[in-house]
């Protein structure tokens, strides 16, 4: 009974002590995909992100694309918001093959499919 | 459309994020209206900074000393489709995007949109016009707009007699 009320006392003063962390807003952007014979292309608006603050990468069957919004200087009340948005791809995407450009706030990927997975275009041959 | 979906290998993400995704997204435009819109946030200086929260772009406009500032995020605009200007004591900000298929790709998914805005705002003091600058950057369009001379505040020192 002593050793719960001791540890429970350390957790309450754990948790006072540590410094409340600026609390970050988590927010999905909205995205168009398209598809054609070569790949699939995901947009995505993430305005206010720099280059350094954008992260996509592929893991496995999952595309995890997440950007962190710069904050401008001075006073402010804009908060910096986080976006975040994972998709399941399908195993036809080529793992080497995957590019993102930024521009204008807008993200774009792009994930070429592997060549097995384009359409062949089959000859026919007359005798 | 699902079947065609499901054969592209989309298909799980339509089918199982699809529904949690759209959820998740009112969430959070819930709470960020309420936060931003609405100034529950923790920051005081966020009170009511937000305006018309579910409207598109976000803006922000806020009072900052000297100069009035204005925040505004509108991702895939160019500055050759926005349009600004300044008369009086209203400000006018309009634009627009477009957002069509790439040639010769066919659509998943659409949620972005093709927009049109215009905003106008009656800023609460004077502003010297000439002066304002306007920059875009990653998406986000920063207005620093100057108040005139008389507007700014004003330290006044307190004699000891």
């Amino acid at each position: 009974m002593t050793t719960e009320n001791t540890s429970l006392s350390q957790h309450e003063a754990t948790s006072l002590d540590q410094p409340q962390e600026a609390q970050v807003v988590t927010v999905t952007p909205p995205v168009d995909i398209y598809e054609n014979q070569d790949e699939i292309l995901v947009v995505a608006d993430f305005p206010g992100v720099p280059k350094r603050a954008l992260s996509v990468r592929l893991d496995r069957s999952e595309l995890v694309i997440e950007g962190m919004q710069a904050v401008p200087e001075g006073p402010t009340p804009t908060r910096a918001l986080a976006f975040s948005r994972v998709f399941r791809v399908p195993k036809t995407v080529d793992p080497d093959g995957v590019s993102a450009e930024l521009a204008h706030g807008v993200l774009r990927v792009h994930l070429a499919k592997s060549e097995a997975a384009k359409p062949k275009r089959i000859e026919v041959r007359s005798s | 459309m699902l079947t065609r979906w499901n054969e592209l290998g989309f298909g799980g993400l339509d089918r199982e994020l699809s529904a949690l995704n759209d959820l998740r997204n009112q969430m959070d435009r819930l709470f960020l209206d309420l936060e931003r819109g609405w100034g529950v946030g923790r920051d005081p200086r966020a009170q009511g900074a937000w305006m018309g929260a579910s409207a598109w772009p976000r803006i922000a406009l806020y009072d900052a000393g000297p100069e009035l500032r204005l925040r505004a995020e509108v991702p895939g605009v160019s500055e050759k489709d926005l349009d600004i200007s300044v008369e009086q004591s209203s400000l006018t900000i309009r634009g627009g995007r477009t957002t069509e298929a790439p040639e010769g790709y066919s659509v998943h998914r659409q949620e972005r949109g093709s927009r049109t805005f215009a905003r106008s705002f009656t800023l609460p003091c004077r502003v010297d016009a000439e002066k304002a600058t306007a920059s875009l950057k990653d998406g986000v369009l920063e207005m620093v707009l100057p108040k005139v001379a008389e507007e700014r505040p004003r330290q006044i020192q307190v004699k000891v007699s």
